[in-house]
């Protein structure tokens, strides 16, 4: 027999994600509603814009992100009170995630794929950069054939780069190595 | 009218109109399956094409562009959860569940049917009712377009997915993030931060691809189960049963695209997800859609190439453009010498029978393309997901930049890429955003435009079309809300239940 907590029948237990889901519920909500009232508070005066002339306030261009902002907030707090208050349901959404053993590294991985795509292209050129995340990517995806693993990372890359050059003409970031393979 | 009809047969039945309308529509699929590269801007490109060639052959080659752009963003959507068009997101929602489980090849095919029979649909309305549908849609002012976009943005009741609060924040936002950018009024700016890139507004293709592609990359790589997993075989195709139980959504759809194409400036994303959300209402089974329910397929993609017909109505019918696809069309008429409107079914109606028919042609043509494409495309759901989730990786990105040649678009999808994650996390629907960002601007400028009319309040209940769509959008409302309640009540319960069984087996 295994560890079950006893409930009465007529208040049944929820389940253990169902908890989890609503403790993660009421802080979402309230963040959401903090996060809305700063963005009022500080973030539109600031960077909207309102000229002197508005005749009316539906005219005015910070109007709408106001009403916006006032209900995000709003249903942020029904969020947590609904959390708090309500029964939850399981959802499906934000569960079955299971995150790997070497998570924080593959997460890490991707920062650098992100931050390359970001930074790189530019620079060296997009071709080359899409060659050596292809070969990361593949590589923290399981992919232990050298063989197909250089020839995956080099052919995908020029080929997806020379359909949008040459077909779709787009005048993707050159670098040296662009230069040359276009020569 | 019959001499007007034969001349206008005898205009299109050359070879040169057959190859234009097959080579438009294989251009179409390709180029719309590809993420980023968009059928406007396929269109777009075919402009020059048209120059030497004679006027029908020339429209011909971009109707055909556009239809086969509009059913090949479905591919894409389907296969890597990728849409190749932003009309094609709506199809993510139970097409690429479906490809997970096995079923690329049924929900592929049951995206081409739905098409082809909504093309069909469109076509019609254009060639029969094309009048009566542009005198409706010159009836719409700045009033009724507002409440047409509030009806419309109630279908976000039917995406929420599992928490109708959580998507409704969603969807809010998804609004708050289309005022980014230059007030339209004033010219002031508002949200950019500063930055120059942000002066023209998020773009809306970066924001799809990572809103919807990315969170799988991301996924993929921070998940225990999933490497090296290899897809099922898929052999599987739609039976005649589901082909049956989905014909009144695709009839649906296609009449919800017909009426949504034919008014200008709604486009066919918006008509995709309103006829998901009435089909999903209409369902018995409302908590299948989203999990890979096949009517979710036939319902949004009926729905999107339900408007690309319809959409020439104003065009033809008036001269208007009803979007920006058939405002290059309307440039490639411009170019020929003609004027699209009244007078042209006076002076070249010759000319328009030539075009219906080519548009009837172009159906059928679709469908053996896209026959012949889902074929070869299929064979995608079979590459291995650690070279497969790259490759998506690789095409979002060069997909994003091609959209106006800058770094910074990149940066966008990337970060609506983690945003995405972030909400699939906490259980918030990502389809309620995108609703959101593509009918703000249009919610907002009417809004706006109404007032600077009349400076009254009084203008939004001007006219039986106003009633019409406030009685619609508090209707819609009701119902969508009520239905809400009630499914998560039965969800709550089952809970509840399953707990206790489970509860009940351990003890």
């Amino acid at each position: 027999m295994t560890d079950t907590v006893h409930t009465p029948p007529d208040t049944p237990a929820l389940p253990a994600a169902v908890a989890r889901r609503s403790m993660r519920d009421v802080a979402f909500g309230l963040l959401t509603a903090a996060a809305a009232a700063l963005f009022a508070a500080f973030v539109i005066p600031a960077f909207i814009s309102v000229p002197g002339n508005v005749k009316a306030a539906p005219l005015s261009p910070a109007f709408l992100p106001y009403v916006l902002t006032g209900l995000i907030g709003l249903l942020g707090l029904v969020c947590a009170a609904q959390a708090m208050f309500g029964r939850g349901v399981p959802k499906e959404d934000g569960e079955g995630f299971d995150p790997a053993r070497h998570w924080p590294l593959s997460a890490l991985l991707l920062a650098a794929v992100f931050a390359a795509f970001w930074w790189l292209p530019e620079r060296v050129g997009m071709l080359p950069v899409a060659v050596g995340t292809m070969a990361a990517m593949l590589l923290a995806g399981g992919e232990r054939n050298v063989l197909r693993l250089v020839l995956v990372a080099v052919a995908v890359p020029v080929l997806i780069w020379l359909f949008f050059t040459k077909v779709a003409m787009v005048p993707l970031p050159e670098g040296p190595l662009e230069a040359l393979v276009a020569s | 009218m019959m001499d007007a009809i034969s001349a206008g047969l005898g205009l299109f039945f050359t070879l040169q109109n057959f190859l234009a309308i097959g080579a438009g529509v294989m251009i179409g699929v390709t180029i719309g399956s590809i993420p980023g590269l968009t059928a406007t801007m396929a269109v777009a490109l075919a402009l020059p094409f048209t120059f030497s060639l004679p006027p029908v052959t020339g429209i011909l080659l971009l109707v055909g562009i556009y239809k086969g752009g509009i059913f090949g963003g479905s591919i894409s959507a389907i296969l890597i959860r990728a849409p190749g068009t932003p009309a094609a997101a709506c199809t993510t929602l139970d097409g690429y569940p479906m490809a997970r489980r096995g079923e690329a090849g049924k929900a592929l095919e049951m995206a081409l049917y739905a098409s082809c029979i909504a093309d069909v649909i469109s076509n019609l309305a254009l060639i029969f009712l094309a009048g009566m549908i542009a005198s409706i849609a010159l009836q719409f002012g700045a009033p009724e377009y507002f409440w047409l976009i509030a009806f419309s943005l109630t279908i976000v009741i039917s995406i929420s997915g599992s928490s109708l609060t959580k998507g409704l924040i969603s969807g809010l936002v998804g609004v708050l993030l289309s005022t980014v950018g230059l007030d339209l009024v004033y010219g002031t700016q508002r949200l950019t931060f500063d930055n120059f890139n942000l002066m023209g507004g998020i773009g809306y293709i970066p924001l799809l691809i990572g809103l919807f592609a990315i969170p799988e990359v991301i996924e993929f790589y921070l998940q225990r189960t999933g490497h090296l997993e290899a897809n099922k075989s898929d052999r599987t195709r739609v039976s005649w049963p589901e082909f049956r139980r989905s014909l009144p959504t695709i009839v649906r759809g296609s009449l919800i695209g017909v009426a949504l194409g034919s008014v200008p400036g709604i486009g066919a994303t918006a008509a995709s997800f309103l006829s998901y959300g009435e089909a999903r209402r209409a369902s018995k089974h409302p908590e299948t859609f989203g999990r890979g329910e096949i009517q979710g397929v036939a319902a949004a993609e009926s729905g999107n190439n339900g408007v690309a017909g319809a959409t020439l109505i104003p065009l033809l019918a008036l001269g208007i453009p009803g979007d920006v696809v058939t405002a290059v069309i309307l440039g490639a008429f411009m170019l020929q010498g003609l004027t699209p409107g009244p007078l042209m079914f006076q002076d070249n109606i010759d000319l328009i029978y030539a075009l219906f028919a080519g548009m009837i042609v172009a159906s059928v043509v679709l469908f053996v393309v896209g026959r012949f494409a889902i074929r070869h495309f299929a064979r995608i759901a079979d590459i291995p997901r650690h070279i497969l989730i790259p490759m998506v990786l690789l095409f979002c990105v060069f997909g994003s930049y091609a959209v106006q040649n800058q770094m910074f678009d990149v940066v966008v999808m990337l970060a609506f890429g983690v945003l995405g994650f972030v909400m699939a996390r906490v259980g918030m629907a990502s389809a309620p955003l995108l609703i959101g960002f593509i009918l703000g601007p249009l919610f907002e400028d009417n809004l706006r435009r109404s007032y600077l009319i009349a400076n009254d309040a009084a203008v939004f209940i001007r006219s039986p079309i106003c009633w019409f769509f406030i009685a619609a959008t508090v209707l819609s409302l009701y119902v969508g809300l009520r239905k809400e309640m009630q499914s998560a009540r039965l969800a709550r319960q089952l809970a509840e239940k399953g707990q206790l069984a489970e509860k009940g087996s351990t003890v």
